[in-house]
């Protein structure tokens, strides 16, 4: 019998050396660990009794330590923990410290050549199951597991079932990566892929750019997947090798390997999709959602904050102004993807459209507040109640959308199928 | 803490499907300057706003598929705990979550049918060694499935952070 990916990374990676199938709980060596929360990760040493933080780390070229979600600093807790680590870090050597750079933890890690083709990498945020779009096996893990990884390099994992999805299509300019995966969520369910591996493959799978493969396997977590794969091609393999040195295996799976669930897409039946409140699987095509008045629109996040995402914008944006009565903001996923805008200058034609330009972040994603009162439509990548400002703004529509869909609303003022200002 | 190899007995609230981690520790309210207290406070709060006030030590939560979906929040089982939840018991759980639950040792299983079996305020008892949770008003049970050995272990042992403890002192690294 055959193997996914999934199954020959983990056999790959696995501590005692055998071979592996679905359903195994093996230990695992990792190839990559990316760390942000630092303090939250030195909470367990403390715990353990180590005052002054972890006393090792497994392999301190392996190891990436972000503090981007408290960059810069807005209060002294966190400014303190920023300094622990700054200390941390020089102590234990750590090549890969980023410090005073804000950005999404993901998008530093592709930017910066740190995830490759067949790795296996761990982190501990849900979306790094994204480097799944280098054909890496990544998946989220919580903190104190990370304080296990830090030391040992090893974790345990069950080899999970793979579902194959087939994606088909012409690789016209829409659907994007955000409206297919709104489309299976809404289709088969915010939990179909629980526990298991996606393989995104197909015509349409090797048209795409990376930014879209992103995207789509950002998401994958949204439908529960633990791994979600694409295969790497020549537009990987450039993608990485213009970033790293380092040597790295791609895999792929064997012709009659086994998979739980076979799913096919006809993309260019699928059209613009929208999330509604309060879940990532309350999807509906816009057609059924226009006229909804929205008072804030967002592009950003770990699935949609790249340069193309920005770039559409913009393009909707030119000669045009964001409604009034609306705030639009942007926010590039990475000080990477900002120079990139800069260079190309979209954000002088989005200032002159009336767009606020953010630094680089999570912020928009989250802790940028909709009040209950508020209909924000958003490319970020969860419309939950209270995702922006928590329990005390649990009623906040938030509608999830591509950059595209959420860039026609904000010049509408009210969501529109976003062909009326698409030139496609 | 909860000892797995003991029955736990509890009150249960009962919640529906997909209880995102931004419902279990997605802040909001602050009360205090103990990071717990404001766990407690905003946990389930949006979906069951008397649940923080009237939540006692020793309940148990019963929730539906996909439980805990959403961020990788490490404080969602922080704030359940916080909130005294001694056991989890759900149609399914996502798969940090569950992880992230092992990590902490807060018992959580997956017990398909949970919700056709209690109903909220319901008395249950889970006896994991008997491999079985009982409503004790109906008397009906389901099986509970067996946590693999490695799981079990950081059951026993407390959580995770006593597993890399024991294996850092193995290689006579201990605290100074
Ligand atoms: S952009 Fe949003 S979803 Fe992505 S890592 Fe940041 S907070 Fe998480």
């Amino acid at each position: 019998m055959g193997q996914t990916i999934a199954e020959k990374i983990l056999a790959r990676q696995n501590v005692a050396g055998t071979p592996v199938k679905a359903g195994d709980l093996i230990d695992a060596h990792v190839n990559g660990l990316m760390v942000i929360q630092w303090p939250a990760v030195r909470a367990a040493y403390k715990r353990m009794g180590f005052k002054n933080g972890p006393p090792v780390v497994w392999d301190r070229e392996k190891t990436y330590l972000m503090l981007e979600h408290r960059q810069p600093p807005t209060d002294e807790p966190d400014a303190r923990g920023n300094l622990e680590a700054r200390r941390d870090a020089a102590r234990l050597d750590l090549k890969h410290f980023y410090d005073s750079e804000m950005g999404i933890c993901h998008q530093m890690m592709v930017d910066n050549g740190h995830v490759r083709p067949g790795e296996l990498v761990v982190g501990n945020d849900s979306h790094t199951i994204s480097y799944g779009a280098l054909n890496a096996a990544a998946t989220g893990i919580g903190n104190d597991e990370v304080a296990y990884v830090f030391a040992f390099g090893q974790l345990f994992f069950t080899v999970p079932e793979t579902i194959k999805v087939t994606l088909r299509g012409k690789n016209k300019p829409y659907p994007f990566g955000k409206d297919v995966i709104l489309y299976l969520a809404g289709k088969y369910g915010d939990a179909f892929a629980q526990n298991r591996a996606l393989e995104f493959v197909g015509p349409l799978a090797r048209d795409m750019n990376l930014t879209t493969r992103l995207t789509i396997a950002d998401h994958a977590v949204e439908v529960g997947g633990k791994f979600g794969f694409f295969l790497a091609d020549e537009k990987t393999l450039e993608f990485v090798r213009t970033r790293t040195d380092l040597p790295f295996q791609a895999v792929e799976p064997d012709a009659d390997a086994n998979y739980v669930q076979e799913i096919e897409v006809d993309c260019d039946a699928i059209g613009f999709q929208v999330a509604k409140p309060f879940r990532f699987d309350n999807v509906s095509p816009v057609g059924e959602v226009v006229g909804i008045k929205i008072d804030q629109a967002r592009i950003g996040s770990c699935a949609n904050g790249r340069f193309e995402d920005i770039e559409i914008a913009a393009r909707m944006l030119k000669g045009r102004k964001v409604a009034p009565g609306v705030r639009f903001y942007i926010a590039p996923a990475s000080m990477t993807v900002y120079r990139q805008c800069a260079e190309a200058g979209l954000v002088t034609t989005l200032l002159q459209a009336g767009v606020q330009f953010q630094n680089p972040g999570c912020a928009i994603c989250g802790h940028q507040i909709a009040l209950n009162e508020e209909v924000c439509i958003t490319s970020t990548t969860r419309n939950y109640h209270g995702r922006m400002g928590g329990s005390t703004c649990s009623e906040a529509q938030i509608y999830l959308a591509s950059p595209a869909t959420v860039t026609a609303a904000a010049i509408a003022g009210r969501i529109i199928d976003p062909r009326e200002v698409l030139n496609v | 803490m909860s000892d797995i190899h003991a029955a736990i007995r509890g009150k249960v609230w009962k919640f529906g499907n997909s209880v995102d981690t931004n419902q279990l520790a997605g802040g909001g309210i602050t009360v205090s300057s103990d990071p717990n207290e404001n766990l407690k406070a905003n946990c389930l709060r949006a979906l069951r706003p008397e649940f923080p006030q009237q939540v006692k030590a020793g309940d148990l939560l019963v929730a539906g598929t996909n439980f805990g979906c959403g961020s990788s929040r490490q404080s969602a089982v922080q704030a359940l705990q916080a909130c005294g939840i001694v056991a989890v018991l759900a149609e399914s759980v996502a798969r940090i979550h569950r992880r992230n639950s092992i990590a902490l040792a807060l018992p959580t299983f997956v017990v398909p049918g949970i919700t056709e079996l209690v109903a909220d305020g319901d008395p249950l008892e889970v006896d994991y060694p008997a491999g079985v949770v009982r409503n004790l008003t109906s008397g009906r049970e389901l099986p509970l499935t067996r946590f693999p050995r490695t799981v079990e272990q950081i059951y026993e042992l407390g959580g995770i952070f006593q597993v890399i403890a024991d294996k850092l002192a193995s290689q006579g690294i201990v605290p100074q």
